[in-house]
């Protein structure tokens, strides 16, 4: 991931826009979210390196991979989810953008919702409680 | 990283708006129309392949 480049695509993407909307915002827009794509797909190459070294990290400590699967599952969610709602908003419909939140929460709540029946079942084995 | 693509988006954004002028002033406001449709499909070949590329990428990344 070269920082300069990120930054030279983005502010040749602004030129073109800005040059583009008067005449043609569709195009415009189109010009925005494939930059945006660009950036995104040059900066998700760490990204999987540092997946990668804290998945070693944690193996290496012997936690079961179902607990921290998830947490990495919900960064991809809501990355991807305030990349749509962006274009979303981008392109001037803010209606869609937050259907498109609630959506997100919902679904990141469902990957919860193991870990949060994991945690309970662990206190009541502890408590010695009868759920 | 085939960077060009932007600049490929642009050229097809400005070609279009030019012949949509030529078309207008020239009384053809249908055919102008019809140009901004096909660029429009165009541009959205190339934006569609490069979404489901970077969900591909993301799917790789994170897990899913």
């Amino acid at each position: 991931m070269n920082i300069i480049s990120l930054v030279g695509i983005a502010i040749v993407a602004c030129i073109l826009c800005i040059t583009l909307k008067p005449y043609q915002p569709v195009f415009a827009f189109a010009i925005s979210a494939v930059a945006g794509i660009y950036i995104l797909l040059m900066a998700l190459q760490p990204v999987y390196e540092l997946i990668h070294s804290i998945n070693t990290l944690i193996n290496s400590v012997n936690i079961s991979s179902e607990i921290y699967m998830p947490v990495i599952k919900i960064v991809g969610i809501s990355l991807v989810i305030r990349i749509s709602c962006a274009i979303c908003k981008d392109a001037g419909q803010q209606a869609l953008s937050t259907k498109l939140e609630f959506i997100g929460s919902v679904a990141c709540i469902i990957l919860c919702f193991p870990l949060i029946e994991h945690l309970i079942s662990l206190v009541s084995d502890i408590l010695g409680l009868e759920l | 990283m085939q960077i060009d693509l932007i600049f490929k988006i642009a050229a097809v954004g400005i070609l279009v708006a030019v012949f949509n002028q030529l078309l207008v002033r020239s009384g053809r406001e249908e055919q102008a129309l019809m140009t901004t449709l096909a660029g429009l499909v165009v541009v959205m070949m190339i934006l569609v392949q490069e979404i489901a590329n970077l969900f591909q990428m993301m799917k790789s990344v994170f897990g899913f």
